[in-house]
């Protein structure tokens, strides 16, 4: 296989006519943002500006190569008339499976960022709940909003295409839940993408005050098209004192579509954020998951499952950043990679000096499906505090022959054993899900992949 | 499909890692008869377990091997199962992710399948908690990861409950009674005794003769350099244990 040149510094040449000044106050009178906002937009501009473009030469980059992203296309907001979708009337292609009552405490769907449907059960409203699309909170809870928007990481730590998004934000939902609320049942938000022009430009937050808990569940689905589309998606999460959030994430993505997702949440004193982020589609993913262990005794677990398919590429980064002390961060990613696919992950670990008896555990699992399938994992550690426990390893293996002929000579078809032991390598991370209707829909669409590969196995 | 009542091994030579291990081997089971192979470390006796169920690392080169008069050297291994034939190995396969549970309720399926009758959820624990106590194995095994962890005799246990839940009419045992204490020895036996009847073959593959004072076999097969050296009844398993393998080979 042939390895695209390193020597290239600029993957994309290219300028986008659309990403200017004037195109971050129009879309900020569009959507009525009050002056704040604008300004925020404006400062994200800037910096936009200001950044270069990623090349080969920075780290993070270094295994991507974005060239066949067509930038200079896209257009953050449409003017023309948009077709009018309702829960009855889903654009063609929609195939995502909605929540019942019984299996959400809320639904949302929108299509190309534009709110479709939205149920939040009564009683969560009467304690105070909000979720609402990010235009309506910013003109309704300005000063919540304006508390948290960008300010999950330092300035500094932005990157050309978070700036993007905070400066060219068109969608997006978020989320409060006050002091003590507890939902029982997932939120279940629903990202459906068919328009292959717009710059799909999601920028999600997500409070919880001290105490609270929650699941959010966030899925990410697009009609099949020849053309490219692009979602670059945002997600800054707010977990109080003693609050606990899961975040799942679904994203099932077709084939023409380049994902970039960057999500971070901020953990405060004995609060508990658990991510599980399945990825099963897009040609192209490039994905950073960071958890902020801010105050003294948080925790947090990321667990993620990747199904990388023939001509795709899965690059996902996480962080796992100690700031107090006390605080536990425990990662999981398993990977399974078919014939001519390839994936990335890197692992960065950072302990603090002052995050004293601090435990992180990290582990990348690949289990290739097909020969010519590629897996790369770097470990990334960064450790100052000296009274820490920190683990990493890393791991690349196929179906072995053995366990096979075992599965089969008790009767179970070569398919079926396959299945079985694809299904065994994901479970450690789908056991953690505790709704049965999202742990099925993975396991159904794992199941699904795997078919199309039994006979390369 | 009805269950095999017959295997057939004739003049079977198989080959592994382009070494000829089996060379011509004979030996006809019925089910009703319980058949012991003895023999020395490196004379063939895992290689022709592996073989009957059809492991793809072992080829056969002449000979043929037949389940009521049709070969099956055709058939992939699932197939061999679903024909009756089962294999309690040396050293079974760890597979995590996967519940002993979940993996016995798909293996049973796929007996089923083959077979007729489906099980109901209730009548398959019932089942399972029968076997379960018959092995004396605590029902905490059923959430475990198949193998996963387990030691030598629960991995032998496990056989055996698996032989015991799966009930196929001709069993091969490959060293069931390796590593195993007297007490653990004598539970698996007594696992296997409950199935011993018309309908149920065995051929009991060991290097020792100890676990031949539980299992009591009809035919004694002694197997010397990848063929039958010597056949009898259960006393020629007494005579190797006084007097070794020496004599036969010298022979």
């Amino acid at each position: 296989m042939l390895h695209p040149p390193l020597d290239r510094e600029v993957m994309i040449k290219k300028e986008n006519p659309h990403l200017t000044r004037k195109n971050v106050e129009a879309l900020a009178e569009w959507q009525g943002n009050p002056d704040w906002m604008r300004q925020a937009r404006l400062k994200y501009f800037e910096l936009f500006e200001k950044l270069p473009m990623p090349g080969r030469r920075d780290e993070e980059w270094r295994k991507s190569d974005i060239s066949q992203l067509a930038y200079d296309r896209y257009v953050p907001f449409l003017t023309e008339e948009q077709p009018e979708y309702s829960i009855d009337s889903l654009p063609e292609g929609f195939q995502v499976q909605l929540s019942t009552e019984e299996q959400s405490n809320g639904l949302c769907i929108a299509v190309d960022g534009r709110k479709t449907y939205s149920k939040l059960a009564q009683q969560l409203q009467e304690k105070g709940v909000i979720w609402t699309d990010m235009k309506t909170a910013v003109r309704k809870y300005p000063e919540l909003v304006q508390k948290y928007f960008m300010t999950s990481v330092d300035e500094n730590e932005e990157n050309k295409f978070t700036a993007l998004n905070a400066a060219f934000w068109n969608s997006g939902m978020f989320l409060y839940i006050p002091k003590n609320v507890h939902l029982d049942l997932p939120l279940h938000m629903i990202n459906f993408f068919d328009n292959t022009q717009l710059l799909h430009n999601l920028h999600t937050l997500i409070v919880l005050e001290q105490g609270a808990s929650a699941v959010y569940f966030d899925e990410f689905a697009s009609s099949e098209k020849q053309e490219q589309a692009w979602v670059n998606s945002a997600v800054e999460i707010f977990v109080g004192d003693g609050a606990r959030l899961q975040y799942i994430s679904l994203q099932n993505l077709s084939g023409n579509v380049y994902n970039f997702a960057h999500r971070r949440a901020r953990i405060e004193r004995d609060a508990v954020m658990n991510w599980l982020v399945g990825t099963f589609g897009s040609e192209f993913t490039k994905s950073t998951i960071s958890s902020i262990l801010n105050g003294e005794g948080a925790e947090t677990q990321m667990l993620g499952i990747a199904f990388g398919e023939r001509n795709r590429f899965i690059d996902q980064h996480t962080h796992q950043i100690h700031e107090a002390p006390h605080t536990r961060s425990d990662l999981l990613f398993k990977n399974a990679i078919m014939e001519g696919g390839r994936t990335v992950y890197r692992g960065v670990i950072r302990i603090a000096q002052h995050a004293q008896r601090s435990d992180a555990y990290q582990a990348n699992r690949n289990l290739m499906l097909g020969d010519n399938a590629r897996a790369e994992s770097i470990p990334a550690l960064e450790i100052i505090a000296n009274d820490v426990r920190c683990t990493h390893g890393a791991t690349v293996g196929k179906i072995d022959p053995e366990q096979l002929f075992y599965l089969q000579s008790r009767g179970l078809s070569r398919p079926e054993a396959v299945q079985l032991l694809v299904r065994g390598f994901f479970f450690p991370v789908l056991q953690h899900i505790e709704q049965e209707y999202i742990s099925e829909r993975m396991s159904e669409i794992i199941e699904e992949r795997t078919a199309t590969v039994i006979d390369k196995i | 499909m009805s269950l095999a009542k017959k295997l057939e091994i004739k003049n079977l030579h198989v080959k592994t890692e382009e070494k000829e291990i089996l060379k011509g081997l004979d030996l006809t089971i019925n089910v009703g008869e319980i058949h012991a192979i003895m023999g020395p470390n490196g004379s063939g006796k895992s290689t022709l377990a592996n073989t009957l169920l059809g492991h793809p690392n072992y080829e056969v080169t002449e000979g043929d091997i037949l389940l009521d008069g049709e070969s099956i050297l055709e058939m992939e291994p699932d197939e061999r199962a679903k024909r009756g034939l089962f294999l309690a190995f040396q050293y079974p396969a760890e597979i995590p992710g996967v519940s002993v549970m979940n993996f016995l309720r798909l293996a049973t399926k796929a007996r089923v399948n083959g077979n007729g009758q489906e099980m109901s959820i209730s009548e398959f624990r019932k089942l399972l908690k029968e076997k379960l106590e018959l092995l004396q194995m605590d029902e905490s095994f059923l959430n475990r990861y198949l193998n996963d962890g387990f030691s030598g005799g629960e991995k032998k246990r496990m056989e055996i409950l698996q032989l015991a839940v799966l009930k196929p009419s001709i069993a091969i045992l490959d060293e069931t009674d390796s590593g195993l204490d007297i007490d653990a020895l004598k539970t698996v036996a007594a696992g296997f005794n409950s199935l011993v009847g018309p309908d149920f073959g065995a051929l009991v593959i060991t290097h020792y003769q100890r676990i031949l004072n539980y299992i009591k076999p009809n035919f004694v097969h002694i197997l010397v350099d990848g063929k039958i050296a010597k056949s009898g009844g259960p006393e020629l398993a007494l005579h190797l244990e006084e007097h070794g393998y020496a004599w036969i080979t010298e022979k």
